[in-house]
């Protein structure tokens, strides 16, 4: 040490300290820890029974909307064909008020739960919206907070009255990849748990944020592991980045039969492309 | 290839770069301490296995080390790596013409992007490890290695004072390595090991592994 500059010396670590401290002074999310809420569902289904006759298919569409900002095109991604007539539709980083406004132009009934608040001071949360009435619903606690602002991810189950038989639906967001792969297969492990035993009809379909190398197949894997069908097998790319393309939204289903699959690649109001596929029904 | 595939694969190779070398254990290094007056540097590329998922996975891991006399029996040094630093020194504890026998406690924070199963991106490590040195002849020395660390990783709101998601880890290791003299002063050296650590209230976590070479070589310090 020179003479003359150990005060150099002595205001070095408390200096860095202080910059990591800044570095690191993210805000702490504020997560939504209820068990049972915050909840908001409503209806917005024509009056009446849904239809006389069963179905002779059944579609399931799941969209991440970007913080729901661009819901007006959403809206006319979802009316034009192949979305058109969705019997269910599983969404991501939704507020209330977008979900509302969604179920309403498009005739549906509707369950939404926040996980968190956002920056923005927006709710970000998971929706169901459906054709068919929605008879049950409560939302699963995922673990693994992230380590920078410690939020909380969620996913949210509705049992669909589907002329008569009770289908399981679920909409998920896991974490993004700085959870890590092994964090983000106890999520869905924990959402594959919280449904055993609710009935043989079940889809999970959302966001599982598999953008990360190897975190794809050991996602399917484990569903299948857990008597899943990867129904959107082979859609490809459902993300555009500046790094490429990456799927991350899937649709898995357990005792239906897909037929038909797809990923809407024109302009819908988010960097995700709406995912759907059309399940055989009966089943 | 496609701009877009290259892109991805850069950012890809990238991202697997930076949470390497916080996972590696390894040191390469003898139980023979540098002597006063000289330095060793050198340079080791690691590749290591560790658990990524529910599947094993293995990574490069470049590292740069060195290594100051300090006195008769100890020198200090450390090693860093693409997000961390550890420093510690190195003990001669015995000495004959065939066998040596040190302790090289050390300290290391590193900042780990990614993890796996835990939400832990900083990563404080205390421990030590005994070496133990058998010459085999001039140029060839074996070294075996036990090691003990001690870590917190925890979140970054761990700086805030909000340690929510903070594991306390020990990880007992073990090493072996050979060194081969190629001049007077420039040495490579080879050595795999492994760690089991265990998080003390949950238990077991998956062992992590290493094999790594290491070119090193010796000058004198500037007077």
């Amino acid at each position: 040490m020179r003479h003359g500059a150990p005060w150099k010396w002595l205001a070095a670590p408390p200096c860095a300290l202080l910059l990591l401290t800044l570095l690191t002074g993210c805000p702490l999310a504020e997560n939504y820890t209820e068990d049972t809420g915050p909840r908001y569902s409503g209806d917005h289904r024509a009056p009446g029974p849904v239809s006389a006759e069963a179905p002779s298919s059944v579609t399931v569409v799941t969209f991440n909307l970007a913080f729901a900002e661009q819901v007006t095109e959403a809206i006319t991604a979802l009316q034009r064909p192949p979305l058109a007539g969705a019997d269910v539709i599983a969404m991501q980083e939704m507020d209330a008020s977008a979900v509302d406004r969604i179920a309403k132009e498009l005739g549906l009934s509707y369950v939404y739960y926040p996980a968190s608040v956002q920056v923005d001071d927006d709710d970000f949360g998971n929706a169901l919206l459906s054709r068919w009435p929605i008879t049950a619903d409560w939302k699963i606690h995922l673990p693994h907070d992230d380590p920078y602002h410690q939020r909380r991810r969620i996913a949210v189950v509705a049992t669909l009255d589907i002329h008569g038989t009770p289908v399981q639906v679920v909409s998920v967001h896991n974490a993004t990849p700085i959870v890590g792969l092994g964090g983000r297969l106890d999520q869905a492990e924990t959402i594959i748990n919280a449904l055993e035993g609710t009935g043989p009809l079940q889809v999970i379909a959302g966001d599982f944020n598999t953008s990360d190398p190897g975190s794809l197949g050991q996602t399917v894997k484990l569903f299948s592991k857990r008597g899943f069908q990867w129904a959107s097998e082979g859609v490809g790319d459902t993300v555009d980045s500046v790094l490429g393309g990456f799927p991350l939204d899937f649709v898995f289903s357990q005792g239906l039969v897909p037929m038909e699959r797809g990923v809407d690649r024109r302009p819908a109001g988010s960097d995700h492309h709406p995912v759907w596929v059309r399940f055989a029904w009966p089943p | 290839m496609t701009p877009r595939h290259v892109i991805r694969l850069l950012g890809v190779s990238g991202l697997l770069l930076t949470i390497s070398g916080c996972l590696s254990g390894a040191r390469n290094l003898g139980a023979a301490t540098t002597p006063v007056g000289t330095t060793d540097v050198g340079v080791s590329l690691n590749g290591i296995a560790f658990e990524r998922g529910r599947e094993r996975a293995y990574l490069p891991s470049p590292e740069l080390t060195f290594r100051k006399g300090a006195g008769e029996n100890w020198d200090w040094g450390g090693r860093l790596t693409l997000l961390g630093l550890e420093l510690g020194t190195r003990h001669r504890l015995l000495d004959d013409s065939r066998w040596t026998l040190s302790v090289a406690p050390s300290a290391g924070l590193w900042f780990v992007p990614v993890t796996n199963n835990s939400t832990e991106p900083v990563n404080f490590r205390l421990g030590a490890q005994a070496l133990l040195d058998y010459r085999l002849g001039r140029d060839w020395t074996l070294t075996g290695g036990a090691s003990l660390m001690g870590s917190v990783a925890g979140p970054l709101t761990a700086f805030q004072g909000r340690f929510n998601g903070t594991h306390l880890l020990a990880s007992p290791g073990g090493s072996l390595g050979v060194a081969f003299r190629l001049g007077p002063s420039l040495e490579l050296r080879a050595e795999g090991g492994f760690e089991l650590p265990f998080e003390l209230r949950e238990g077991r976590r998956q062992t992590a592994g290493y094999g790594g070479l290491t070119l090193r070589w010796r000058r004198a310090d500037r007077r």
